[in-house]
């Protein structure tokens, strides 16, 4: 009991019950101290209520382990002494709990008070054959205590002993008990907090102040004649919390910040303050539900989950666990995987450590502050690697800052980090200012790594000159497989074959020639491929090659084969992707005398009073046609001008010229047969038109695969898979 | 069949030709009980899986259930029937059959939050972006066009910040409305100086509108549209 600077003594014997008898000053949740004023008839009513209706008696021995300037401490004191019992103060802190066990057992003391958290670390120092007959009650108060707790204690009780747990504050004191006998059986976990005590009424409200029934969690709100009167100087707070009850203004009411839950049988369930509802990322999460969810998990004993403020605007939660059995040797990493089947992942704890024992304060509730620190913020990836040099040590810094993660790895991919274009701006910002140079932004599509960036910042030439090799996957030890573009250009399709795609070795894709009005634009299947030849020589000087290409780029990465293999070089597997065939062409080879001839069968056929409107029909088709032509000329014309001239395209006309380049390319492009054996992945229902135009060609056979998707779907997901798995198969045959 | 609230069948109703409609969508509340989440598909679960924080996943994975769920109303169809395909640069957009709306999106994703615009036949693109408190100074020379650095120097130190993000949210739609990524520097477009229209490398582009979206605190917005009038804008908030 502090007193002196807080109230003046009172001056003589209390006058009346409801006067002030003491005030409590308690540490509160934000630390700064309240004082909370009792009246006499408070003290009067905890000696019934302390024990949950258990008599105190002249033959009891009660220890007082708390200092009498805790709630717990002074109620015990009174309890104890209105009771005629006898109290025995033992000092915890300076003489140890193994001295406690025993001194326990001399002293036949027969009633304890404590809070849980201390009850189970008594329970753990206990030798292990130390039996108490004289003791025939143990209280909890404060935190929840377990089954296995109360199973543990049975086996030191003699066989009248009772256990309690009970629901107790500064502002009310005991307020439920829960009293049984640790043989009776109960439920697994947590304990209920049982029923009210004599003369206290509890409701559950929720915060439109409705009263709840059984199975709602709500705040728990008190009405009794036996609440504090307030706290010390501070009408504020103490308007806040309490007030007069409309119906009897004998009692008052008290709101506790505390939530609970009834059971069906009547009993309550404490979960705890309800300041512990906290903000992660938006999302609220009430923290005794991830503590449930882990007491839920056989063998954990005791836990206590927090929000970690480090970086306030972006807090985590962390989760302490103490377990006995064969899961006290797993890592946190096992309760977290436990915690993310049953719980969203924002619950998910960032980090679960787990402990031999709960650090308590003097209170004996769990202390916080003293809670082992956690890691540095975590999730390194399965395969983290190191930076390993200066450039992949200053990039792996600025991915961390940008993309406010820890530890990121060296070939951590920054699509899967979560990075988004503004935070690959920035982190391109950063490095200019950090190297002095600027690397173009594309670069976080073919280099999305810290390992691949740090390569190009070595060797600035190779970032300076815009290549045409995209290294998706860059490492592996056979000969590298090269992919060519699809008919628009794009290429990141590559992206996720190369996911699933098992071959061990290297994945280049080829992306066509810039626009930019410094390289000349090839016009022929020939000459891009020519080009490309000399891009792939600069990754692979000799072959064998392995060559593959989309769409119409399946014709250049033919073509490539057929001027590879004219220099000498080997050619070992070549695949087009849906490569259409030339279709066009049937009609530009019919020659014109074969047309007369067929328009003439044809109006031979006809009626007589149908050859006007079939000619009519004819004549005004062929206008359109070249009206189509001339009309198409004219559409095409900047396309043209640029093919010829070389000038740069705009960004939002380049897919619609490549296009047009590499369609008109193929069209003009006569393949000759192919020496070696060639492979078709063909689109939904394309196989057999595939084998019709294409077999002729395949001077060493023909193999078609197809891909039951259409030819604008099978590159990407879920389809990429399927694709990878046929590349697969081609690629290493004996492994399949 | 999935019922939609009335707000989302009647706007879905209401898209005309000449609107754009965005949905803010405060992907706390999304809803991501089972159900809900057997409207996805494969792919998405293999994205989401993919993505190493498990909050980007969760956020993902709850911005691609309203994705569905709206395009599902839009098009008259159960939200897991919606199909898309990849566009060569690998944008989602929708399988449609012959004669149905030709109904175009763009959905963008932020920390808890996500944007969906939509129109009729019109090139979208929507960018959503959190306002963050970092350092913006050096950024903001890199990323800024010259008159949108005069603009944004003109403004007093306080409202800068959401100006960047506004205006790099306008930017991001334009690149996405084009399809392209990060292929263009931001510094080569300019959305303030032509009045709701694009400048592109300092030329004007008549074929394209920007405005922008005005959503909850804390986040900056933008639609763009290809047309050559101006758009009209609805917003609605989710759900």
């Amino acid at each position: 009991m502090r007193q002196g600077n807080a109230s003046r003594p009172p001056k003589a014997a209390a006058r009346d019950a409801a006067a002030p008898a003491f005030i409590l000053f308690t540490s509160g949740s934000t630390g700064k101290p309240k004082g909370v004023i009792h009246s006499h008839e408070f003290l009067v009513h905890q000696a019934d209520a302390w024990s949950g209706g258990v008599p105190i008696g002249l033959q009891d021995r009660v220890s007082l382990v708390y200092s009498c300037a805790f709630a717990a401490g002074i109620i015990s004191t009174f309890v104890a002494l209105l009771g005629g019992a006898s109290l025995y103060p033992f000092d915890l802190r300076a003489r140890g709990l193994l001295e406690f066990s025993t001194w326990l057992a001399d002293k036949r003391i027969s009633v304890i008070s404590m809070t849980s958290s201390l009850f189970r670390t008594w329970l753990a120092a206990v030798p292990k054959d130390l039996r108490y007959p004289a003791l025939r009650l143990i209280r909890n108060v404060s935190e929840p205590v377990y089954s296995d707790d109360i199973a543990r204690a049975a086996t030191h009780l003699g066989d009248s002993a009772l256990v309690s747990q009970s629901l107790a504050m500064s502002e009310a004191g005991t307020v439920a008990v829960h009293t049984a006998r640790p043989s009776v059986p109960r439920d697994p976990g947590v304990q209920p907090v049982g029923t009210p005590v004599r003369n206290m009424e509890i409701r559950l409200e929720n915060e439109d102040a409705t009263v709840l029934g059984p199975g709602e969690v709500g705040e728990i709100v008190l009405r009794s004649r036996y609440l504090s009167l307030g706290y010390w100087k501070d009408p504020e707070t103490t308007a806040a919390n309490f007030r007069t009850d409309p119906v009897d203004p004998t009692l008052r009411l008290y709101r506790t910040g505390d939530l609970g839950r009834w059971r069906s049988d009547g009993d309550l369930e404490y979960f705890g303050r309800r300041d512990r509802k906290v903000k992660v990322r938006g999302y609220t999460v009430e923290l005794y539900e991830i503590e449930r969810a882990l007491l839920r998990i056989p063998g954990v004993q005791d836990t206590a989950v927090i929000l970690d403020q480090d970086r306030p605007q972006d807090p985590r939660l962390l989760a302490y666990v103490v377990a006995t059995g064969e899961i006290a040797l797993e890592g946190g990493k096992y309760f977290r995987e436990l915690l993310a089947k049953e719980l969203p992942a924002y619950m998910v704890p960032a980090y679960v450590g787990v402990l031999e024992k709960m650090p308590l304060t003097s209170r004996g509730k769990v202390d916080r502050s003293a809670l082992p620190p956690p890691p540095p913020r975590d999730a390194r990836s399965e395969n983290y690697r190191a930076p390993s040099d200066e450039h992949e040590r200053a990039l792996a810094q600025i991915w961390e800052t940008t993309l406010e993660i820890p530890e990121v790895g060296v070939d951590d991919d920054f699509y899967e980090l979560g990075g988004t274009s503004l935070q690959g701006f920035l982190i391109f910002t950063a490095i200019a200012a950090t190297f002095g140079h600027d690397l173009p932004p594309t670069t976080m599509i073919d280099a999305p790594t810290v390992a691949k960036q740090a390569e190009l910042l070595r060797d600035p030439s190779r970032a300076a000159a815009p290549t045409q090799l995209l290294a998706f996957r860059p490492r592996g030890s056979g000969p590298p497989l090269f992919i060519v573009h699809g008919a628009y250009g794009g290429i990141m399709f590559v992206r996720e074959v190369v996911r699933d795609l098992k071959s061990d070795r290297p994945v280049y894709g080829l992306l066509p020639m810039p626009l930019d009005g410094k390289h000349i634009i090839p016009r022929t299947v020939q000459s891009i491929a020519a080009g490309y030849i000399a891009e792939i020589r600069r990754a692979r000087p000799h072959g064998p090659y392995l060559l593959s290409g989309y769409s119409s780029g399946g014709w250049i990465a033919y073509e490539m084969a057929q001027q590879l293999m004219q220099q000498g070089e080997t050619v070992s597997f070549l695949a087009m992707i849906d490569t259409v065939s030339d279709q066009w062409k049937t009609d530009a080879n019919e020659v014109s005398t074969d047309r007369v001839k067929r328009h003439l069968r044809a109006v031979q056929r006809q009626n007589m009073f149908r050859i006007v409107p079939y000619l009519a029909k004819r004549i005004t088709g062929t206008i359109r046609h070249h009206f189509n032509v001339v009309k198409r000329m004219f559409t095409h014309l900047p396309n043209l001008i640029r093919m010829f001239t070389g000038r740069p395209t705009p960004y939002t006309e380049r897919r619609t010229f490549y296009y047009w380049l590499f369609s008109r390319a193929a069209r003009t492009y006569s393949p000759k047969p192919f020496a070696g054996p060639l492979i078709i992945f063909s689109s939904k229902g394309q196989s057999e038109w595939h084998k019709k135009r294409s077999g002729p060609l395949a001077l060493g056979g023909l193999t078609v695969k197809e891909i039951p998707a259409k030819h604008l779907e099978m590159v990407w997901p879920p389809y990429s898979t399927m694709l990878a798995e046929a590349f697969d198969a081609f690629l290493d045959p004996k492994a399949g | 069949m999935l019922s939609w609230t009335p707000k989302q069948a009647e706007a879905a109703d209401q898209l005309g030709s000449g609107d754009v409609h965005v949905w803010d969508i405060d992907l706390h509340s999304a809803p991501t009980d089972a159900a809900s989440l057997e409207m996805l598909d494969e792919e998405e679960r293999a994205r989401a899986a993919h993505l190493r924080n498990p909050l980007h996943g969760e956020e993902f994975l709850r911005a691609y259930v309203c994705l569905r769920i709206l395009l599902g109303c839009y098009l008259k169809v159960e939200p897991k029937a919606v199909r898309f395909a990849k566009s060569l640069t690998g944008q989602p957009h929708l399988i449609q059959g012959a004669g149905e709306s030709g109904l175009r999106f763009s959905l963008s994703r932020t920390d808890g939050r996500a944007a969906l615009a939509l129109s009729k036949g019109r090139d979208i693109g929507v960018d959503i972006e959190r306002i963050t408190d970092r350092g913006l100074s050096d950024v903001a020379t890199r990323a800024l066009a010259a008159p949108e650095l005069h603009y944004y120097r003109a403004l007093p130190e306080a409202a800068r910040r959401v100006a960047f993000f506004t205006i790099w949210a306008r930017k991001e739609a334009f690149l996405k409305a084009l399809g392209e990524g990060l292929a263009i520097a931001p510094v080569e477009v300019d959305t303030i100086s032509t009045g709701g229209r694009i400048r592109l490398s300092k030329k004007r582009q008549r074929g394209w509108r920007v405005q922008d979206v005005k959503v909850a605190d804390g986040y900056a917005a933008a639609v763009v549209v290809r047309g050559f009038f101006r758009p009209r804008v609805q917003i609605f908030t989710f759900p």
